[in-house]
Order: C-alpha cells, then sequence, then structure tokens
C-alpha cells in the first residue's frame, strides 16, 4: 500500500468523536501525507527503508482464529488485545494504571515526534496505558505489559509511564503475535523519571517470520533519576528499535542494553540517542548483536553531550558475533561532544570468536563444538544479566534461552 | 611423565623454540625461568596444544595409563582431560558464562573422559566449597561471569581453583605470581603446594625468583631464545636473582 492509500484508509477508520485526540489525529495524518516516511534525524535510516515494508500493510485486516495462548507469569500482568485493555490485576502496591485515550489531553505535549514514523503512529493512536508509580512507591514486583496482536493491521499503540520521585519499578513491555498474521507494530512509549525514582524498561518479543516491528521509546529523566533499558530483538521479519535517553537535570543516569538475534533474511536496526543536557549525567550503554544466515543488523548509537553538560560520563559498548559468512553488519557510534570535560568511551567490534577463548574453554577439557556454542550462548546472555530485576532477569533468561536454541541451536546438547 | 625432546616451533613464520629437551617426573616441580621473550610462555601454551603455535619438530611424550605417548595426536580439550593444565598467564574473561557453570562443565567433561560419574550441582557445589576454601575465595565467586571485572590477583586465584577442581596431573603455571601482592601469592602458593602429591607434577613458568620462596622446585631451567642454556637445582633460581641473567648469557 502507498503512503496515499494508507492516508486514505487510516482517514476512512477514524472515530471522528474523540475530540482533542481527533484534531491531533487529523493533524499528523495530514503531516503523514505530505512527508511520508521522512526522516526527522538526517541519515538514521540509511540502512532501514521504511517505506518498502510497508507495502503489504493496511490499517485494517484479517484477524487470526488462533486462541490466545496462556499468560501465565508469576507477577501482574496488563493484557492488552491490538491495543485494547483486557486484562490488569493484581497490581503491585503504589502502581495504577489507566487507559490512556480519556487523559489523551492531560498529557499530549508529552507524544513528540522523533523518527520517521511518528507522524503514522500519531495519526493511528491505538490506545495503550498510562502506568503511574506513587512518590516514594519501591516496588520488588515487576509488572508486565503484554500486546497481543491478533489482527493483519498496523498496531500503533501508545504507553506511557510516569515514576514519580523516589519511586522504583521494572516494568516487561512483551509483543506477542497470535497465529500468522501479517502485521505491523508502530509502538511509542514514554517514560518519565522525576526527581530520585528509577524505573527498569526491559522490551521483548515473539513474533513471526511476517512481522514488521517498529518500536520507540523516549525517556525524560531528571535530576538524582535513572532509567535503564533493555531490549530484545529476538524475531520478525523487520525490526527497528528506537530509544531516546533524556538526561535533563544533573546526576541523571541513563543505561541503554539491547540484543538482537537474526537468522534467515530478517533484518534488525537499533537505533539509540542519549542526550546529556545537564552536567554531572551519567550514562553507559551496550548493544550486541548475534547473527546467521544472510540477515542483517544495524546498531546506531548517538552520544550527545550539550555544550554546557559538563563531567559526563559516558561508555558506549557494541560487539557482534557472526555466525555465517553471509550475515552483514553495520555499526555505528556517534559521539556529538560540545563540553570539554566529560569522559566518554567507545568501542565496536564485529567478528567471531577469538581463537583465546575457544582454546581457554578447550584448556579446560571443553571440546571445540561445545566451546563455541557455550561462548555464544554466553555473548548473548551477557544482555540478560543486566536486568536488575530477578524475577524478570529470570523469566526473560528462559526466553532468550529457547531463542538462542532455535535460531542458532545455541545451548543444546549441554 | 612428560618428555620433551629437540622441540622446535614457530608463531607467525618466527622460530620461538629451538631445540627443548626437558623431562619431568611424577611428584617434582620443574621452574622454567628466563627473561621476556625468551620462549617460556610458548612452551607452555604448545604443551597445552594452542593452535597458534606450529611445532616443527621434535616430540612431546606424555605418561598416558603408563604408556608414553605423544601429545600432537592430541587436541587441546584431550590434552585437558588426560591431566594436562594449563593455567594462564592472562585468563580469559568470558562474559555470560558464570564461573559455576565454567567449573561444573569442565569438571564433568574430565570426569566423563575417565569413566567417573558427573555430579550434578548440588554436589558439585559441596565438592566446590572445599576447593573455595583453600583459595580463601567468597563463594559470590560463583555466580560471577568468568574473570569478568576480577581484578588480577582474583584472575590467578580463579585459575588455581580451577585447578584444585579439575585435579590435574601435569600443571603448567604460567607467570601464575604476576599481578599479585604478597598476601595473594602465599595463598595461592598454599593453593599450589596442598595441591601437591608423589603423583602429579608442575612445571612453573616465572620471572622472578619470588615464587619460589614459597613453591619449592625440585629443579630450575633457565630459558633462552629458545632453548634451555642452564638447568640446576633451587639455589640456581637465588644465583639469578643476584646476579640476573647476563652471566649466564654471556658464558
Amino acid at each position: 500500500m502507498n503512503i496515499e492509500n494508507l492516508a486514505a484508509a487510516i482517514n476512512e477508520k477514524m472515530d471522528k468523536t474523540e475530540g482533542v485526540l481527533n484534531d491531533f489525529k487529523k493533524t499528523h495524518l495530514a503531516l503523514f501525507l505530505k512527508k511520508g516516511f521522512k526522516e526527522i534525524v538526517p541519515d538514521s535510516y540509511k540502512f532501514t527503508n521504511m517505506e518498502s515494508f510497508f507495502k503489504d500493510c493496511s490499517p485494517d485486516g484479517a484477524v487470526s482464529k488462533d486462541p490466545l495462548p496462556s499468560f501465565e507469569t508469576n507477577f501482574p500482568t496488563i493484557i492488552l488485545n491490538d491495543g485494547e485493555m483486557i486484562l490488569s490485576e493484581d497490581l503491585p502496591d503504589g502502581v495504577t494504571v489507566r487507559q490512556i485515550k480519556p487523559h489523551f489531553n492531560e498529557y499530549k505535549t508529552l507524544f513528540t515526534e522523533s523518527n520517521s514514523l511518528s507522524h503514522l503512529h500519531h495519526a493511528l493512536f491505538n490506545d495503550g496505558v498510562i502506568i503511574e508509580i506513587a512518590k516514594e512507591t519501591q516496588s520488588q514486583t515487576p509488572l508486565r505489559i503484554l500486546n497481543l496482536i491478533s489482527k493483519a493491521s498496523i498496531s500503533a499503540q501508545t504507553n506511557l509511564i510516569l515514576a514519580h520521585p523516589m519511586s522504583k519499578l521494572t516494568v516487561i513491555e512483551e509483543t506477542r503475535v497470535v497465529g500468522d498474521v501479517s502485521h505491523a507494530v508502530v509502538s511509542e512509549t514514554y517514560i518519565v523519571a522525576q526527581k530520585g525514582a528509577h524505573l527498569e524498561h526491559v522490551s521483548v518479543e515473539s513474533e513471526t517470520q511476517l512481522g514488521l516491528n517498529h518500536s520507540s521509546l523516549t525517556a525524560q529523566i531528571d535530576q538524582d533519576a535513572s532509567v535503564s533499558s533493555v531490549i530484545f530483538t529476538t524475531s520478525g521479519k523487520m525490526n527497528r528499535k528506537n530509544l531516546t535517553l533524556n538526561l535533563n537535570a544533573p546526576g541523571s543516569h541513563g543505561e541503554s542494553y539491547a540484543l538482537f538475534l537474526t537468522s534467515g533474511s530478517e533484518h534488525s536496526d537499533i537505533n539509540t540517542e542519549i542526550n546529556h543536557r545537564a552536567p554531572d549525567s551519567t550514562s553507559n550503554q551496550i548493544a550486541k548483536g548475534i547473527l546467521d544466515g544472510e540477515s542483517k543488523g544495524v546498531f546506531t548509537g548517538k552520544i550527545h553531550i550539550f555544550p554546557k553538560a559538563q563531567r559526563v560520563r559516558s561508555g558506549q559498548l557494541n560487539k557482534n558475533l557472526l555466525l555465517s559468512k553471509k550475515a552483514h553488519l553495520h555499526s555505528q557510534p556517534q559521539l556529538e561532544i560540545f563540553a570539554d570535560d566529560v569522559k566518554c568511551s567507545h568501542g565496536s567490534t564485529t567478528g567471531q570468536l577469538s581463537d583465546d577463548e575457544v582454546f581457554y574453554f578447550q584448556a579446560r577439557g571443553i571440546p571445540e563444538d561445545k566451546a563455541r556454542n557455550l561462548l555464544a550462548m554466553g555473548f548473548g546472555l551477557e544482555i540478560v544479566q543486566k536486568i536488575q530485576n530477578l524475577k524478570v532477569r529470570e523469566y526473560v533468561t528462559e526466553i532468550i534461552r529457547e531463542k538462542l536454541a532455535e535460531k542458532f541451536s545455541l545451548g543444546r546438547g549441554l | 611423565m612428560i618428555e620433551i625432546k629437540n622441540l622446535t616451533a614457530n608463531v607467525d613464520g618466527n622460530e620461538i623454540l629451538k631445540g627443548i629437551n626437558l623431562t619431568v617426573k611424577k611428584g617434582e616441580v620443574h621452574a622454567i625461568m628466563g627473561p621476556n621473550g625468551s620462549g617460556k610462555s610458548t612452551l607452555s601454551k604448545i604443551i597445552a596444544g594452542h593452535p597458534a603455535y606450529e611445532v616443527t619438530g621434535g616430540e612431546i611424550n606424555f605418561e598416558i595409563n603408563g604408556k608414553m605417548k605423544s601429545l600432537f595426536e592430541l587436541d587441546p580439550a584431550q590434552r585437558a582431560k588426560e591431566g594436562i593444565f594449563l593455567g594462564f598467564q592472562y585468563p580469559i574473561e568470558v562474559p555470560g558464562v558464570s564461573n559455576f557453570t565454567f567449573l561444573k562443565e569442565s569438571f564433568n567433561q574430565i570426569c566423563e573422559a575417565q569413566g567417573l560419574d558427573k555430579m550434578d550441582d548440588e554436589a558439585f557445589l559441596k565438592h566446590l566449597r572445599t576447593k573455595l576454601k583453600l583459595l580463601e575465595m567468597n563463594e559470590s565467586f560463583l555466580e560471577r561471569s568468568v574473570n569478568e571485572g576480577f581484578s588480577g590477583g582474583e584472575k590467578k586465584k580463579n585459575e588455581i581453583l580451577q585447578m584444585a577442581v579439575l585435579n590435574p596431573r601435569l600443571s603448567l603455571l604460567d607467570e601464575t605470581d604476576s599481578g599479585l601482592d604478597i598476601d595473594a601469592l602465599k595463598i595461592v602458593a598454599n593453593g599450589v603446594n596442598a595441591l601437591k602429591t608423589r603423583f602429579n607434577a608442575t612445571i612453573l613458568v616465572t620471572h622472578y625468583q619470588r615464587l619460589l620462596d614459597y613453591i619449592v622446585p625440585d629443579q630450575v631451567h633457565v630459558l633462552y631464545k629458545g632453548q634451555i642454556i642452564k638447568s640446576g637445582d633451587k639455589s640456581l633460581a637465588l644465583e639469578l636473582e643476584e646476579k640476573g641473567y647476563d652471566w649466564l648469557i654471556k658464558g
């Protein structure tokens, strides 16, 4: 579907009774029609052409007849079925959850445009949730948002997480596709971490080969607050993850961890931007990819240190493991430093396991094939270990172990 | 236990070992000393089977089930299973693989090779605790990724922990003393001494005599430019400490 047809279809489906939200949607639909998938940041989609991936997409398509999967975990879950909240129970103390649409007016200034699909997302603006963590709530219990995609359509879910001062919570956002539907996810999540708040956001997904997933996370981080984002991209034909961490006040801290696993002809693009807007802010980043088959990976990591942001410390590391000769990777560290008293490090490696690593394992009696297997598995699991909440870490460990086995036969026979 | 005859070897086309002869018997401790670049580390890596080194001549025979066999027929993992242990000068950091997983996998591989039963997690943890105690190591080391973020001393202790767990017949300790403060050196040396029996042997590769105050060698060899230029008893190490290597090289 081209942009005109896509826009016409969105227009036809639009709910005209939504008042302010409807105006917002209409404005962005007009902008989408005018600008298409134009990049807001130049070259940020250099290796990932969004337009081509929307060829087979329509905003309204067939619904999967497959039954919904079981959602059991041992922590509270909010289930959203194509953006509609169907379950929310046993929330952690001090945490409230509301649908976003009725409160759109209150928060509309937060919904900014940061990427080439923002206008499309805003034109669709499907419902999602506002998660609020009350002041001084320190929750050890995590909260899971489970996004179920059961329609062959474009799902433009919107979530907002508001962490009030001195609060703490881990949110895991999990996307699951029900049945073999050709779908597109264009979701946006916004985080506001107020003074002294600590928010951990983990995203995982389980999709089919038909899937397109374009998810963006934008965080505003206040004084002495921190946001840690852990992203796992493990499936889907085409994946693009955007992360923007805005360190807005002294003492703010951001962490970004990402792992993608691609095989076959999959394409995965991780694009991060860490903006040090204030002095004495710190950040740390590790992005990793394991690539097999003829798959393609892209990592772009921009660290922007603004002119008055002195004494910033920032570290970035990108490591990629190629399991096949035909896999392809683009790594683009981008450091833009406009302050002089800062410590900033970055490194990028792409290749196979080193002979020294393999030899170390062999010298302990572990045969070469097993050594490679264990090392590659460890390569991926390092990112899982960055999850601070132990319940979530345990849960995600199982998911990633399964994916490593399924995609690369890693961990089998150990 | 091990006989090295006229061993020559290259790395990247450069001849590093130029005819090494060395025999180590059960129950013995040998120290190999020598200036930087003399080939000490190369020798220990070749015995363990590192693929970066090309053996161009000579033999290394190792006693397996009472018979001398050529090590060149065995890959590094098979050598480890037959009881050869290399303590690395620079232990590799392996993020994502816990020390416990690594030790257990390694231990079970060796048990399997020697026809012993594998241990489950619980039994293995019990076995490990006694070894941790020997090296004055905290149990939290087991949960951490292999060597990741370890200090120099912790890495070396971790090597000796692996040695204690695997109970090798021949231990090659490559510069195990480098990067250790005196307390850590004592702990490591005590560990090595405690593991010594009539049936196993140790080859220590070292720069300094200091380690030999704590682990007393039966023989000391000086390696220079790929050859053993002098062998003697422990007094040779003291003489080297006093006079340096120059008198040997010039003579």
